[in-house]
């Protein structure tokens, strides 16, 4: 049998059952045992592919982590010119989000003491997050004027905001967040007017429909 | 009836006690003390009570007196830090009485002690989120503090009351995680840099350009 990984992984019963595993019980107190029993395979099948917790863990993190930036790449790339690109990403960041949310807490809450190779991984969705953000850069009317890490600042906005939702701490809906998001998002590069413009457009259909 | 000798009589009661809170306080510190590096640099989770005692040097047992186990060390150290930044915060903004001069200057204060005390920060910024629920919760209330603190610039500021409602989650969202990556980034950091681009993201938008200009060249000894 070959090695689980990627989307092979993501679409397998064990990936569903070590979300819903560390989801519910934490990481800590999350076992191998649980996820065979959950996922309906045996634990010689599982080794056949990970050596432990900690690996699968990782695996499925960096699973998600891959087919969320495809998504978010896309949309983006496909966008048009920066900003409409970059909130074309953040529609579909938030489609992601509402399509899995069982997903976005393992990746934000509750893999958080899963040590760090899985910080690392989350830090360069981050960064790389960070980066379609400062592409900004290339439209600023001035662009030596604008932070070096405006890009980092803007997106830490989003990912803060995301891990409090996760957790329960900040109320609120994810579409409502995002023409502010974008709003700190543009405004180091393009300026107080282009970033108010954000704040006034209007949502897709089908985010809309989620606004509560 | 006869008296008892001055040098044969027992210590106060209370002397007695007081000075074993101090001994007991004494010896926590300096658990604490060796215990923040331990946590800042291994990570909450990875640390095991027996680090704490290696560090520490102290035995299972003592360990067990000073602190209820590794998470209330870790809240210990956390308290420990939280009030050691405070005021040096509330030193360096001392002798101003404005929002803008108080703001400036404690951004700058909290750079510095984030770079002078890596570990120390490290410890409040990053490994407070896996620090267990009362951990998380003090740092998502240190977030909420700084919230408020902005907000208030927003009434104190006319022109700031145009900023689009969330301007000051999202700065302080932004600000602790910049700060974040800066401290689990080991590559060395310039205060001046960091600070410019701080109070340009964060300041400028509330009080406006000129005013932050000014704020700068009257502040520019300090």
């Amino acid at each position: 049998m070959t090695r689980l990984e990627g989307d092979a992984l993501l679409a397998h019963p064990l990936a569903r059952a070590v979300i819903e595993v560390v989801n519910e019980r934490g990481y800590e107190l999350a076992e191998v045992t649980a996820f065979v029993a959950r996922a309906s395979i045996s634990e010689a099948e599982f080794y056949r592919s990970f050596a432990g917790k900690a690996e699968v863990v990782l695996g499925v993190l960096e699973a998600m982590i891959a087919e969320f930036r495809r998504r978010v790449d896309a949309a983006y790339r496909s966008g048009g010119a920066w900003p409409d690109s970059l909130r074309a990403a953040a529609h579909e960041t938030a489609r992601w989000l509402l399509e899995h949310p069982e997903r976005a807490r393992f990746a934000m809450v509750s893999t958080v003491p899963a040590g760090d190779m899985a910080r690392a991984r989350r830090e360069g969705l981050f960064l790389w997050g960070a980066s379609l953000i400062d592409e900004g850069r290339s439209v600023a009317t001035d662009p030596d004027a604008v932070p070096a890490r405006a890009g980092v600042i803007a997106i830490g906005a989003l990912v803060e905001d995301l891990r409090r939702h996760q957790e329960g701490s900040l109320s609120g809906d994810i579409p409502a967040a995002l023409p502010r998001l974008m709003y700190a998002s543009v405004r180091p590069y393009l300026g107080e007017a282009a970033a108010r413009r954000e704040l006034e457009m209007p949502l897709p259909a089908d985010l809309r429909r989620h606004r509560r | 009836m006869a008296r008892l000798p001055e040098h044969l009589k027992s210590a106060p009661t209370g002397r007695e006690q007081v000075s074993r809170e101090v001994m007991h306080e004494h010896q926590r510190d300096r658990v604490v003390a060796r215990a923040i590096p331990i946590f800042a640099k291994r990570g909450y989770n990875a640390t095991t009570i027996d680090d704490l005692l290696a560090a520490g040097k102290v035995g299972v047992g003592n360990f067990y007196d000073l602190f209820e186990g590794k998470e209330d060390c870790f809240l210990v150290a956390y308290e420990r830090v939280m009030s050691q930044a405070r005021e040096e915060l509330e030193q360096a903004a001392a002798d101003r009485d404005d929002w803008a001069g108080r703001t400036y200057l404690g951004l700058r204060a909290l750079i510095d002690f984030g770079l002078a005390h890596p570990l120390e920060a490290r410890l409040v910024l990053v490994e407070a989120q896996s620090g267990g629920d009362v951990a998380l919760s003090r740092y998502n209330g240190l977030l909420d503090e700084a919230l408020t603190w902005l907000r208030r610039g927003r009434e104190e500021n006319g022109g700031a009351r145009a900023l689009p409602p969330g301007f000051e989650r999202a700065s302080v969202s932004g600000l602790a995680f910049y700060l974040q990556q800066c401290l689990l980034e080991p590559s060395a950091h310039e205060a001046e840099e960091l600070f410019g681009e701080v109070v340009g993201m964060i300041l400028e938008p509330i009080i406006g350009a000129t005013p932050l200009t000014r704020l700068r060249g009257s502040l520019a000894a300090v």
